[in-house]
């Protein structure tokens, strides 16, 4: 299910804890703190609990009730994420209203972040080998 | 024929969808528990796994609900029969006519969003050709979108960044990409996946498959581009300078959420173990579909008089 106003709802760049625990949920649909944290080593209960709660209030994760905790799922899959992420950035460039990139279009490439960078530069230093290899 | 006679068939084709198109979906679901989307296969073989994977519950649902149905009902059913409707039978023909409805919801909006976004992308499009004779369109943005758009003619749209960023052989590598996804008529399956009427389109399982699905289909267009092109080295560093580009570009919107960082390693490390000139993939043979339909057909008619007695119990119950 594809959410296009989830990119536009939330604020500010995304902790590693707490694309962690997105991450986590992705690959669980839904869990409570508790079933996350053996997951989480070395990272305290109530840490994770904020990390929940923040991601809760910038509008990526759902919660329900469940016993005197709460269990967390995320609001919309990574794909969806990224065409809303995507949307906004056409959105920003092309005038008129905010209509995502919804379904049907094909994205070459997923995003990365900035602290990403070397990761590229080991991927391209892979290619660079392989080139002069085959040279 | 009278008009009671097509209602109560109606009643029965609607419920009959229902009912398959949920229990498949459970089927679907502890097959996904059991196995685990195992991956055993090429890119394009586990796509289209995937892919009949997630539209099985509603396959399932319209094979049943428009050839078996109608075809036992109109053999075994008295024509002037007036057998009233049972209230069991009603609730689950409105809960297959709101599945099939939904369904039909998503698949039109997202196509007019579809539309939408591509006159958008026509009217930002540069005046002049794509260079080096390439079937695209240079879109005026400094964001790395390289995009094809739109369901059954689809266009590829670069940014000038790309354009500016890149060799031509990398540029001819991004177009063989996009074209490998119109080849496999991508956007046209994202399409059926979205609008697969089942329940699944309200239960993680189907975002997951459909997730999944996304991921082998880039793969698999990776994997098209390389052996079109001979050359996967030029799309793995394309691959590259186009993340590079998006990693650039600063904005205060939680990007590190869409990190699919392990996604971009995985394909430039798949590309770069790619041979030159690559042996084209093993696709199942039009003998094995034809047998498999055959056998699909057999079970199906010896079914018919079973799902008959079946659809009349239902009808019965609580009239």
């Amino acid at each position: 299910m594809h959410d296009s106003s989830i990119g536009a709802r939330t604020e500010g760049a995304l902790g590693p804890l707490e694309r962690r625990v997105l991450e986590a949920l992705w690959a669980r649909g839904a869990a409570t703190i508790r079933e996350l944290l053996p997951v989480f080593e070395g990272i305290a209960y109530t840490t994770l609990m904020t990390t929940a709660d923040r991601l809760f209030r910038k509008g990526l994760l759902d919660r329900e009730k469940d016993g005197r905790a709460f269990r967390y799922r995320a609001r919309a899959s990574r794909e969806a994420l990224l065409l809303a992420r995507a949307g906004s950035a056409l959105a920003s460039l092309l005038p008129g209203d905010s209509q995502g990139l919804r379904p049907f279009v094909s994205l070459f490439v997923d995003e990365v972040s900035r602290r990403d960078e070397s990761m590229l530069d080991e991927l391209e230093a892979l290619i660079r080998s392989k080139r002069e290899g085959r040279s | 024929m009278t008009l009671g006679y097509l209602a109560r068939l109606a009643v029965q084709m609607l419920a009959a969808y229902a009912l398959v198109a949920t229990m498949a979906a459970v089927a679907l679901w502890a097959w996904a528990r059991v196995s685990g989307l195992a991956r055993a296969t090429a890119p394009t073989a586990r796509a289209q796994a995937l892919f009949f994977a997630r539209l099985a519950p509603a396959a399932s649902g319209l094979l049943v609900a428009g050839v078996l149905v109608p075809a036992s009902y109109l053999i075994w059913e008295p024509r002037h029969d007036s057998e009233a409707v049972g209230d069991a039978a009603l609730l689950a023909a409105l809960a297959g006519t709101m599945l099939l409805a939904s369904g039909a919801w998503r698949a039109v909006r997202a196509a007019l969003d579809t539309v939408r976004i591509g006159r958008r992308l026509v009217a930002a499009t540069s005046t002049p050709p794509f260079p080096h004779d390439l079937p695209a369109a240079i879109v005026e943005s400094a964001f790395p979108i390289v995009a094809l758009v739109g369901l059954v003619s689809p266009r590829i749209f670069v940014a000038r960044s790309v354009l500016e960023a890149c060799t031509a052989a990398e540029l001819r590598a991004v177009v063989a990409h996009e074209r490998a996804h119109a080849v496999a008529h991508d956007n046209l399956r994202r399409m059926a996946l979205v609008a697969a009427p089942d329940p699944l389109a309200w239960h993680p399982l189907g975002a997951e498959l459909v997730e999944a699905w996304a991921h082998e289909a880039e793969l698999a267009a990776d994997a098209g581009a390389a052996r079109a092109t001979a050359a996967p080295l030029d799309l793995a560093s394309a691959l590259v300078k186009v993340a590079r580009l998006a990693a650039d570009r600063s904005d205060p919107l939680p990007a590190s959420a869409l990190y699919r960082g392990e996604a971009i390693t995985e394909r430039v490390h798949r590309l770069v173990q790619t041979p030159h000139a690559r042996a084209v993939e093993a696709s199942t043979t039009s003998s094995a579909l034809a047998f498999r339909l055959a056998v699909v057909a057999a079970v199906g008619i010896a079914a018919m008089p079973w799902l008959h007695r079946l659809l009349e119990t239902l009808v019965r119950l609580g009239a």
